[in-house]
């Protein structure tokens, strides 16, 4: 496997294969957090294309001490913080409006569907409800739950990311799990 | 529900893997790829400007006939496409070279 320094290296001494090595090499975990933090798969697909344009064009900028995959991920909350925690207000006040709606669809289908075993519905049922919580969580605490649980980073890691000191990491992370716990209490997990 | 389960339930929905689609993929390395050329289109803009500048203060300073300014456009032309394209080529033998002369 190609070290991502070399990689970088060989990208500033002139070399495009290095582009595509380097895009293979972190798609997945780049994309699964683009995907997580943006919530539908247009908007991941745009904030893991900008992020990677943002990477290439400060790349003179990266400091070689640090992880190249830190760095990525520091950008890439960055360009999600710019571009689509604005919109997001406004879709979420949407979502909440259409929300009752949606709830009585799955429901509906879990009940029609008859191939689907009655445990497998009420887990997908219960994922989907936890994962409707982590998103309606405030980007202070979900953003630091993200980075968390999606690839098991280390607060320190995640203090880095941030450019948090790692108490508020740990503090944002209990608070975020807090409010997630009782807002479950509410609903399927009461 | 202890905490531990709940780490374990976040952690279950949080680490779904998605995978980028094959376009998607090939559209981002496509416009990394862009982003060099874009500067270099940038870089001979800019020079073609100041090209054009040092050309107009030669022909008011000498007040040079149409004759020598078509010799000195063409030269001018030639030479730097000349050196353009040759820097752009031979780059690691150009800096080589430079670098011995220092």
């Amino acid at each position: 496997m190609f070290d991502d320094k070399e990689l970088i290296k060989s990208y500033r001494n002139g070399n495009e294969n290095s582009i595509d090595i380097l895009i293979n090499k972190h798609k997945n975990l780049l994309y699964n957090l683009s995907n997580k933090l943006t919530e539908n798969s247009y908007d991941a697909d745009d904030l893991f294309q900008e992020t990677w344009v943002k990477v290439f064009k400060n790349i003179d900028r990266y400091d070689e001490n640090k992880s190249f995959e830190t760095w990525i991920y520091t950008i890439c909350i960055n360009t999600y913080k710019d571009k689509y925690s604005k919109k997001k207000r406004w879709l979420n006040i949407i979502k909440d409006y259409f929300n009752n709606e949606d709830k009585d669809g799955v429901f509906k289908n879990a009940t029609e569907n008859k191939l689907l075993p009655e445990q497998e519905v009420v887990k997908e049922e219960k994922n989907s409800l936890l994962l409707k919580e982590i998103n309606k969580l405030n980007d202070t605490y979900r953003i630091p739950l993200i980075l968390f649980y999606f690839k098991d980073i280390s607060y320190k890691e995640i203090s880095n990311i941030l450019d948090i000191p790692t108490g508020t990491v740990k503090s944002r992370l209990n608070y975020g799990k807090k409010k997630l716990k009782s807002a479950l209490k509410e609903g399927f997990y009461g | 529900m202890d905490d531990k389960n709940l780490d374990k339930l976040i952690s279950e929905v949080l680490s779904e893997n998605v995978e980028p689609s094959y376009e998607l993929l090939e559209s981002t390395k496509r416009k990394v790829k862009g982003i060099k050329r874009k500067n270099h289109i940038i870089y001979l803009f800019i020079l073609s400007i100041i090209m054009f500048l040092f050309q107009v203060f030669l022909i008011i300073k000498f007040s040079l006939n149409v004759y020598t300014i078509a010799f000195l456009y063409s030269v001018f032309t030639y030479s730097i496409t000349v050196f353009i394209v040759s820097v752009y080529y031979y780059k690691k033998s150009f800096l080589r070279f430079i670098t011995r002369k220092i």
